[in-house]
């Protein structure tokens, strides 16, 4: 891992066109100017560590058929929302 | 595999969990940037089950042993209002509200409670087929949001009543 000293107020450049800048230090919080193209998602890693785990408890442990008598499954019909992303 | 196929053409898989399912290419979605958790798997089968009218599962094709259950979340959470991050609608290419749904992938921790994620809903552009699950970081949403449910008992009565009443 690539690690960097960095003062108040000084950056890095991660690509092209991520960049990172100290903003705040206080205590043991740094806080932290990220600027990326809006297509790069930016998130705390617990985040993506919540989802992580939320997705593998979805996983049902029973790999048993959900129903064990009635109709096969067949391919679903997605159908559209109507709420507008905003 | 040396055959061409015509996207309409009917293929078979057998999976673990449902048995041999006839599918069409245009029913599967790709996740391109992977599924938190299980990053490698892209391609899914997005499966219902008439016994189980209110969810689907994304099947994993790319490993039959993953299979995890999705609902839409305004079946159970009327004023769910999820805003997309721009990444989400540059990513997705997402114009029109015609384009795509939303699913809420569902955790049932095998004691009758059931939770859904809130807080990451996969997005599907119905066009291109082409699925993200997208955190709502500072939503407030949460990844476990209870689903209300009616007690087992009064579930097994619904269903027994709905399966006796005459089709409309």
């Amino acid at each position: 891992m690539l690690v960097l000293s960095r003062k108040l107020n000084q950056s890095i450049v991660i690509g092209d066109d991520v960049h990172v800048v100290v903003v705040a230090i206080d205590r043991d919080t740094v806080k932290l100017g990220i600027q990326a193209p809006r297509e790069i998602p930016v998130h705390r890693a617990e985040v993506y560590e919540e989802i992580r785990r939320a997705n593998r408890a979805a996983v049902a442990e029973d790999v048993s058929p959900p129903v064990a008598s009635g109709a096969p499954a067949v391919p679903a019909r997605l159908k559209s929302r109507r709420q507008a992303p905003k | 595999m040396g055959n061409a196929m015509t996207e309409a053409e009917t293929k078979t898989v057998a999976l673990p969990r449902f048995g041999t399912i006839e599918y069409r290419e245009d029913d599967m979605i790709v996740f391109p940037w992977g599924l938190p958790g299980f990053d490698h798997l892209k391609s899914f089968l997005v499966l219902s089950l008439p016994a189980q009218e209110h969810l689907v599962w994304l099947q994993s094709m790319d490993d039959v042993d993953v299979a995890l259950p999705a609902a839409d979340p305004w079946l159970f959470f009327p004023s769910y209002n999820p805003t997309l991050p721009a990444f989400a609608r540059l990513s997705l290419d997402l114009e029109n509200p015609e384009d795509f749904t939303v699913l809420g992938i569902v955790v049932a921790p095998g004691d009758g409670s059931m939770f859904m994620n809130l807080m990451a809903p996969v997005i599907v552009n119905l066009k291109s087929r082409v699925a993200r699950q997208v955190a709502l970081e500072a939503s407030g949403y949460s990844v476990a949001t209870p689903i209300p449910l009616i007690d087992p008992a009064t579930a097994q009565a619904a269903m027994a009543a709905q399966a006796e009443a005459p089709p409309d």
